[in-house]
């Protein structure tokens, strides 16, 4: 069986990718450190383009560049 | 003098005052606020600023995780901060009706999510599987006689993955994603998070029918053969669910 469980996820990035900006929000009361967050979440959010895309999913299966 | 505030993690129904037993942000005493039948659960801070530290964010959900058994939970996003207990006693006020009404759509359903993730095996399989073209890039990686072969080599070996991931995704993980829809009140597909990840979708569901949906989970990845793994969590407040606007609070 290849199901994991958990009760809470495990990443933060994970984590704070639900309870930001999700639930309820009164945005004159947000008080989060903006600049821990970006260092955060960049990882999880990023979007790829193009030939970097197709690097990544080379990569994710193994195959990377020789070392020289 | 330090800046006090109250840091809020949700709204539960609950006319009584009480204090809990678990600690909050900066192991701050939580509590509630009371308007008629309704609760604020809060801690003081003297915080100007909640970081987004593991240890605040596991503040914020183990408390949310406590209220979650013994209440239906509205959650508050991480971070909620009011400057002091009339303000927070202001928005009870001001969005009592909508609040209330939020709660009872809600009451006895909880929120789960579920990932999938390709397995790099499996795909590996399948495309040796479809034709002898992986096998002949590797090859040619190993020879290659410049960084430019390589990653042109690398990124035509990627775009084969891209062709089954892309399969994958509208033969499986929507039919995942459907079959489970069938089992819920509410469902949503989040972003997708990172290369591997076929689905990223949050699902509300009544409390009561958790062990009938995570063996409907059990029965898909079987059906699979190890193609996919599943990441299943919950139960959690229903963030994903609560569609209300809160109104500004009123000086």
């Amino acid at each position: 069986m290849a199901v994991q469980t958990s009760m809470a996820s495990s990443g933060l990035a994970e984590v704070l990718d639900r309870i930001l900006d999700k639930g309820l929000v009164l945005d004159a009361w947000v008080r989060v450190s903006l600049l821990g967050l970006e260092i955060l979440t960049i990882e999880a959010r990023i979007v790829l383009a193009g030939v970097e895309t197709y690097l990544k999913y080379a990569e994710a299966i193994g195959l990377t560049a020789p070392a020289a | 003098m330090p800046l006090l505030g109250e840091y809020i993690y949700g709204i539960v129904e609950e006319a009584q005052y009480l204090k809990f037993n678990f600690p909050g942000i900066g192991s701050a005493d939580v509590y509630t606020i009371n308007h008629e039948r309704m609760a604020a659960v809060v801690s003081d801070t003297e915080l100007p600023e909640i970081d987004p530290t593991r240890k605040n964010v596991r503040a914020h959900t183990v408390v949310q995780e406590a209220l979650l058994k013994e209440y239906n939970l509205l959650p508050m996003g991480f971070g909620m901060v009011a400057t002091d207990r009339g303000e927070v006693r202001r928005l009870l006020e001001d969005n009592y009706d909508g609040l209330l009404g939020e709660l009872h759509r809600l009451a006895g359903k909880i929120e789960v999510e579920l990932k999938v993730f390709w397995e790099q095996e499996a795909v590996v399989k399948e495309l040796q599987g479809e034709n002898a073209e992986l096998s002949r890039l590797k090859a040619k990686i190993n020879t290659a006689s410049s960084p430019v072969e390589v990653q042109n080599l690398l990124s035509t070996a990627g775009k084969l993955v891209e062709s089954i991931v892309r399969h994958w995704k509208t033969r499986y993980a929507e039919l995942v994603y459907a079959i489970l829809q069938e089992l819920s009140c509410e469902a949503k597909m989040n972003n997708p998070v990172g290369i591997k990840n076929l689905l990223n979708a949050s699902f509300l569901i009544e409390k009561s029918r958790e062990c009938e949906f995570k063996e409907q989970v059990y029965k898909l990845d079987a059906g699979f053969q190890g193609k996919m793994n599943f990441k299943y969590v919950g139960p959690l407040p229903p963030y994903n669910f609560v569609s209300l606007k809160l109104e500004p609070v009123k000086c």
